[in-house]
């Protein structure tokens, strides 16, 4: 009887170990198929290069073709890494929703995120030339990210008003992204055909404007918010057992909602500003993540992370060879990427979860 | 060990739900019982230090205002009402959310260990590894009791942690706790609708009536047939035999 009571007893802690162990294995799955990625990314392209001229490029800039260095480092590097942390940032910024609304359907461009930062670049791209004391090409970004954090803050006031119940939040949020729709529709008719092109441009997200300085700003806007995630890591995992279970844990519920909410809002912001609405991958990635390492946060978070990188570059890779000669929107590639992946998951697992 | 209200008030925007409530908790386990809207959930919840109301709750002689909330989830286990998370955690891992306190980036050898000996007590090891959407109602009852305990607390707080059980699980969790309680030397408070179980497992009963105390004592002091009268408008028979009671409910009286 006792004996059987050990066993019983070691067997859950060596499974729970072994859980761990296979977590770990993905997070390095994870981190090797975006490495391979990033390489077929940045293989990529117009100008058909090697794999050893890619290389040396690289690895030894010096030896390079001179043509082939300004390639590698002027375009495609930037715009590779820019892939990496916009496909991170907005894998966190939707995992992070999912959780804090409790809902899996949240993410920055189902709650309004990405439509509104659409407006705030609309905007600029229309009247751009009656602001002259700056660049438009600044404007852009910069009206975009106030949008878009402008958007998360009133999703979140909204929700408040109710007494902070997310389902609240996310009405308010499908009716902000209806509402900044219709005003960048708006925005669209009554735009001149050079502006018309570049706001349909930048609604299906690129990255071909990623330069080194705007990758820097959102790789460190990314770093620093997923540090400040992780050191939460264990309350955003209690928050999954609802509000209630969590307060009774002796979480402060609302404090650390709002917190995490700021911090997605401007992860999210600093993303879509460079890039345009790149949809579906906030959606898809925490999905993701979820059936392949559960919602223990010290794993969910990062792989939500990594398997956004994934699929923005990948997503890269596809725009680049599918209309051979011009680069695809990006948008459009993981939207319908995305699209089928989500219905084969909810259909797959709607038993499993959520 | 000591948990004591005094002057407990607390209103839900207009509506008072618990008017200056004296309560003092001893060792050992506290049934409050009550018809519906009586205040039970929103009393356990201001002994939890959930909710903060007029008046002060003390542990010791400590107000437990005063303490930050990971403190008081520590010292006082609060057990909310309903628990159907759809996280996709193990039951292992939720029970380890419970030392939340200790918890660290690497979970220690200690919190593991705990968390086992928590499953062994609670006859819970089959189960340590399903996921918490594969639960029965009544397993999950039982892990989020586990969570519960796991921290060690001084005074365990239940809001009706039999409600969504059958008759041998309803049995079962509260000789569990009536065992935790009496090896511990802690006080468990349970909110609880039945009489007849409150009356088997409760070393005091307290029967809260339209926010406020009613009456209060061993079983057999409190649960007469005018009390039930009074507060539930049932009629009943009350029947005392080998010092256990036993309630028979026989129909309606007209509400009070």
């Amino acid at each position: 009887m006792n004996n059987s009571a050990d066993r019983s007893q070691s067997r859950n802690a060596v499974a729970y170990r072994s859980l761990s162990r296979h977590r770990l294995g993905i997070v390095a799955i994870a981190i090797v198929v975006l490495l391979a990625a990033v390489g077929i990314d940045l293989v990529t392209g117009p100008a058909n290069l090697s794999w050893g001229d890619l290389l040396t490029a690289v690895l030894s800039p010096a030896n390079a073709d001179p043509v082939h260095r300004t390639i590698v480092w002027s375009f495609r590097l930037p715009s590779a890494l820019m892939a990496i942390v916009v496909g991170a940032s907005l894998g966190i910024a939707g995992a992070q929703m999912q959780t804090i609304l409790n809902n899996p359907l949240a993410s920055p461009f189902t709650l309004g995120v990405s439509a509104s930062a659409s407006f705030g670049a609309a905007l600029v791209l229309v009247f751009g030339s009656a602001i002259a004391w700056l660049p438009v090409a600044w404007m852009v970004p910069i009206s975009a990210f106030a949008f878009a954090l402008l958007s998360a803050m009133l999703i979140y006031s909204l929700g408040q008003m109710r007494g902070g119940a997310t389902e609240s939040i996310i009405v308010g949020g499908v009716a902000l992204h209806f509402l900044f729709s219709a005003g960048v529709a708006f925005l669209q008719f009554i735009a001149a055909d050079d502006a018309l092109h570049a706001i349909v441009f930048w609604i299906f997200g690129t990255l071909e404007g990623a330069t080194w300085q705007n990758t820097a700003i959102v790789a460190a806007v990314f770093v620093i918010a997923m540090v400040l995630l992780l050191r939460d890591a264990w309350q955003l995992t209690s928050l999954r057992l609802g509000d209630q279970h969590a307060r009774s844990l002796g979480i402060d519920v609302g404090r650390i909602r709002l917190r995490t909410l700021v911090l997605v809002s401007v992860v999210t912001a600093t993303a879509v500003c460079f890039t345009g609405a790149i949809g579906f991958v906030g959606l898809v990635a925490p999905h993701a993540a979820r059936t392949l390492v559960g919602e223990d946060q010290r794993y969910f978070a990062p792989v939500s992370a990594l398997i956004g990188a994934i699929v923005v570059s990948l997503a890269a890779v596809v725009s680049k060879v599918l209309v051979p000669g011009t680069t695809f929107p990006i948008g459009i590639v993981t939207a319908a990427l995305g699209a089928p992946f989500l219905a084969a998951i909810a259909l797959r697992a709607r038993r499993t979860y959520w | 060990m000591i948990l004591d209200a005094k002057k407990l008030t607390f209103q839900y925007g207009q509506m008072r739900v618990l008017h200056e409530v004296d309560l003092t908790i001893e060792p050992g386990i506290t049934a409050i019982v009550g018809p519906n809207a009586a205040g039970k959930s929103t009393l356990m919840k201001c002994l939890g230090g959930i909710l903060k109301g007029d008046g002060q709750v003390s542990l010791d002689g400590e107000d437990i205002a005063q303490w930050p909330t990971m403190q008081t989830a520590q010292r006082i286990g609060y057990l909310p009402q309903d628990f159907a998370p759809q996280a996709i955690l193990t039951v292992f891992e939720t029970i380890l959310l419970g030392r939340l306190n200790t918890l660290g980036w690497q979970v220690s050898d200690d919190d593991i260990e705990r968390v086992e000996t928590m499953l062994a007590e609670m006859h819970l090891e089959e189960i340590g590894q399903r996921r918490l959407d594969q639960l029965s109602g009544g397993q999950a009852q039982l892990v989020a009791i586990a969570q519960a305990l796991v921290r060690e607390p001084e005074v365990l707080l239940l809001d009706e942690p039999t409600s969504n059980l059958d008759l041998r699980r309803q049995f079962e969790v509260l000789s569990f706790v009536r065992e935790w309680t009496r090896q511990k030397e802690a006080a468990s408070v349970v909110a609880i609708h039945d009489l007849n179980l409150a009356a088997r497992f409760a070393d005091r009963i307290v029967v809260m009536s339209e926010g406020q105390v009613h009456s209060q004592g061993v079983p057999a002091a409190v649960l007469t047939r005018e009390m039930i009268a009074e507060v539930y408008s049932v009629a009943s028979h009350v029947v005392v035999e080998d010092g256990e009671t036993y309630i028979h409910v026989t129909g309606t009286l007209p509400a009070q």
